[in-house]
C-alpha cells in the first residue's frame, strides 16, 4: 500500500528506540507527529506506541506507517467542527425528561456519533490494532469499575471509538463484554501501560486541558470540572511514575502560545511544529540516556 | 482531645472527601479520643472538613457530634434550584448562572451556622487547615483562618449539586475536585505521623439521569485523583502516612442519613485496625523521628 510507505528515514534494526505515549489533548495530540519526526530525524526509533483518547488517532497514524502528509490530511478529514454537531435529539430529551423518555446509560448522548464512525472507517477501515507495524494500545475507561483498560487487538475503529468516548457528549462503546468509555478519565496520559510492557525510555507527550474563558452554560461547567480533575489527576500520576523511576521518562507538555481550540485544524502545522520544537530541546538528554542503555547492554 | 507533649512525633490527622460516607470520621476520632492519641494539626476535605473542624474545636462526644451531622445533614439536598435547573437547560434564554447549583444551599448554610456559627479558626484549640478548590483556575486553595463557615461552605460545594462559594475574588468548589485526601498539606506543613481517613466512592452500576451519569464520572475521576495523589506522596515523604479508609460494601447517596450510626461503626473499626502501628509509632518517638528524616 503506497499510502502507508513511511516518508520518515528508515530506522535500523540495532537503531537505540523509545516507547511513545500519546495522552488526551483533543487536536493537540496532532503535536505527536512532530515529536515523531523529530525522534525519527535523529536516528531514534520507536517500538511501541500508546495512545489515549485523540491521542489514540494519532498513535494508530503512527503505528500504522502513514507518511507526515497522509497522516495531515487524515487529520483535517477527520477533525471538523460537524463531527460534535450532530444533535442526538432523543439523547437531549433523555437528559431533560429521564422518566418520560427512558434513560439508559449505555447508550445515552447528547451527539450522534455516526459522522464520526464513518470517517474513522473512512481512515482506517477494517484495519485490527495487533495489525499495526509496532505494538500498539489505546487506552480506554471500564464505565463499570473505573479501571483502565488497555486494547492492544481488536477492530481499531472500534478501539479509536471507544478510547475518545467522550462522557455525556458520545455514547460509551461495548468491546467485547465491557462498556467503555474515554481513557483521560482513568489516566490523561497512560504512561504505566509503557511501563506494564516493559519500555526502558518513554517519551510522554501530554497536554494539560484549557480551562473555560467563560463557564455560562451547564455544559461548560461541566467541562470545567471534568478539566480541573483530569489536570490534577496528570501532574498526580506524573509525579508518581517519576518519583518511582521504574523506567526513564522524557516528559513533553508542548506549550500553545497560540490559543489551539478544539477544531483549529487550520492550526495543525503549527501544532505539529510546536511538538518538533519541544521534542528537539529533549533530544540532547534522550541521546544520553540511549547511550546509557547501550553501555549498559554491553557491560 | 490530648494536647501533644513537647518532643514527642507530631501526629496530624487528614480527613479527606466523601460526602455523608464523612460520617465514618466521627467513628475514627471516637477511637483516637478513646485511645488519648495526642493530634497536633488537622486537615479537612468536603464532607471531612466537618469533623475536622469539630476536632480542631476540641472534640468530646463523638457519638452525639455524628447524630448531629446526621440531622444537619437530613434534607439538605431536597430542595431543588428550579430557576437554576430551567438555567442549565436554557442558558440563552434565561441564563446559566455557575454561581448556582441544582440544590439550594440553605439547609446545609444553616447546619454550618448551627454546628460552628461565627467561629473563626484563630480560636480553634488545634491548627486546622480546610481544602477547597479555585473553579477558574483549578488550583489547591487552602484556608487555614477566617470564619470557619466560610471554609466550611467553600471546601463541601458539592460539585454540579451545591452553589460554588465566592470568597476573597474568586469562586471556590469542592476540595476533592484538585485533592480528595490533602495529606500533601499535613506535609508542607511539618508531621511526623499522618493518619489519613480516606474515602472512596463506589460506583454505582444504575443510574437515570443524565446528573447520575455526570456524578458517576466524577467520582470515578477522584476516586483515580484519589488513589494517584496517596500513591505518590507515600512514596515521594518518608513522614510514616497511616491510611485509614473504612470500607462499605454498599452505595452510600446523599440522603441515605439513616446509614450513619453504621458509617461511624465502620469508621471505630477501621480505625482500631491501624491502632497497635499507630501505638508502636508513638511508644518509640526516636525510631518514628528518624524514620521522619528525608
Amino acid at each position: 500500500m503506497a499510502a502507508t510507505l513511511p516518508a520518515f528515514p528508515p530506522v535500523g534494526a540495532e537503531s537505540p528506540k523509545v516507547t511513545l505515549v500519546i495522552g488526551s489533548g483533543s487536536v493537540k495530540c496532532a503535536a505527536a507527529l512532530g515529536v515523531y519526526k523529530a525522534l525519527t530525524d535523529a536516528g531514534i526509533g520507536v517500538e511501541r506506541v500508546v495512545g489515549c483518547s485523540a491521542g489514540a488517532v494519532f498513535a494508530a497514524l503512527i503505528a500504522f506507517g502513514h507518511t507526515m502528509d497522509d497522516a495531515r490530511s487524515k487529520t483535517v478529514q477527520l477533525w471538523t467542527r460537524e463531527l460534535t454537531g450532530q444533535r442526538n435529539t432523543i439523547g437531549v430529551l433523555r437528559a431533560l425528561a429521564p422518566r418520560l423518555f427512558g434513560f439508559k446509560a449505555a447508550e445515552f448522548s447528547l451527539r450522534d456519533d455516526r459522522l464520526l464512525l464513518q470517517r474513522l472507517r473512512a481512515g482506517f477501515g477494517d484495519r485490527r490494532i495487533e495489525d499495526a507495524g509496532m505494538p500498539l494500545h489505546l487506552t480506554a475507561t471500564d464505565f463499570a469499575t473505573g479501571e483502565l483498560v488497555e486494547l492492544a487487538s481488536g477492530s481499531l475503529v472500534e478501539g479509536i471509538r471507544a478510547s475518545l468516548a467522550l462522557p455525556l457528549a458520545f455514547a460509551p462503546q461495548r468491546v467485547g463484554e465491557r462498556l467503555l468509555v474515554d481513557g483521560y478519565l482513568s489516566d490523561p496520559l497512560p504512561v504505566s501501560v509503557a511501563m506494564k510492557h516493559g519500555a526502558r525510555v518513554i517519551v510522554a507527550v501530554g497536554f494539560e486541558n484549557p480551562y473555560q474563558e467563560r463557564v455560562d452554560s451547564a455544559g461548560r461547567f461541566a467541562f470545567q470540572l471534568s478539566a480541573i480533575l483530569a489536570n490534577n489527576l496528570l501532574r498526580a500520576k506524573l509525579a508518581f511514575h517519576s518519583a518511582a523511576h521504574h523506567s526513564e521518562m522524557i516528559i513533553i507538555l508542548p506549550e500553545f502560545r497560540q490559543r489551539v481550540r478544539l477544531f483549529d485544524t487550520s492550526k495543525l502545522a503549527y501544532i505539529i511544529e510546536e511538538g518538533e520544537q519541544a521534542a528537539l530541546q529533549q533530544l540532547p538528554y534522550l541521546h544520553r540516556l540511549l547511550a546509557e542503555g547501550r553501555q549498559y547492554a554491553a557491560a | 482531645m490530648r494536647p501533644p507533649e513537647a518532643g514527642a512525633p507530631r501526629v496530624a490527622l487528614v480527613i479527606g472527601a466523601g460526602a455523608l460516607k464523612c460520617a465514618a470520621a466521627y467513628g475514627v476520632a471516637r477511637v483516637l479520643q478513646e485511645q488519648q492519641v495526642p493530634i497536633a494539626r488537622i486537615v479537612g476535605c468536603s464532607g471531612g472538613a466537618f469533623c475536622a473542624a469539630w476536632l480542631a474545636a476540641g472534640g468530646g462526644d463523638a457519638q452525639a457530634e455524628a447524630e448531629r451531622f446526621a440531622a444537619g445533614w437530613e434534607g439538605a439536598f431536597d430542595e431543588v434550584d428550579y430557576r437554576a435547573v430551567l438555567g442549565a437547560v436554557f442558558p440563552r434564554w434565561l441564563g446559566f448562572k455557575p454561581t448556582r447549583g441544582i440544590v439550594r444551599d440553605r439547609a446545609i448554610n444553616a447546619a454550618i451556622a448551627a454546628e460552628f456559627g461565627d467561629r473563626r479558626f484563630e480560636e480553634l484549640t488545634t491548627p486546622l487547615q480546610l481544602v477547597a478548590t479555585d473553579f477558574e483556575t483549578g488550583e489547591q486553595i487552602v484556608i487555614a483562618s477566617g470564619r470557619l463557615f466560610d471554609a466550611i461552605r467553600a471546601s463541601i460545594a458539592l460539585p454540579l449539586i451545591l452553589p460554588p462559594w465566592p470568597q476573597g475574588g474568586r469562586l471556590l468548589v469542592d476540595g476533592a475536585v484538585c485533592d480528595p485526601l490533602p495529606v500533601d498539606v499535613a506535609l508542607r506543613e511539618g508531621a511526623d505521623i499522618i493518619v489519613a481517613v480516606g474515602f472512596e466512592s463506589p460506583l454505582e452500576q444504575g443510574f437515570h439521569s443524565g446528573m447520575g451519569l455526570t456524578r458517576q464520572l466524577t467520582a470515578l475521576m477522584v476516586n483515580h485523583l484519589l488513589r494517584a495523589q496517596y500513591a505518590f506522596f507515600n512514596l515521594a515523604h518518608h513522614a510514616e502516612t497511616i491510611l485509614v479508609m473504612p470500607e462499605f460494601d454498599r452505595p452510600v447517596g446523599l440522603n441515605d442519613v439513616h446509614l450513619v450510626p453504621w458509617l461511624v461503626e465502620q469508621g471505630a473499626r477501621a480505625a482500631e485496625r491501624e491502632m497497635p502501628y499507630l501505638r508502636r509509632l508513638l511508644e518509640t518517638p526516636q525510631r518514628a523521628a528518624q524514620m521522619a528524616v528525608p
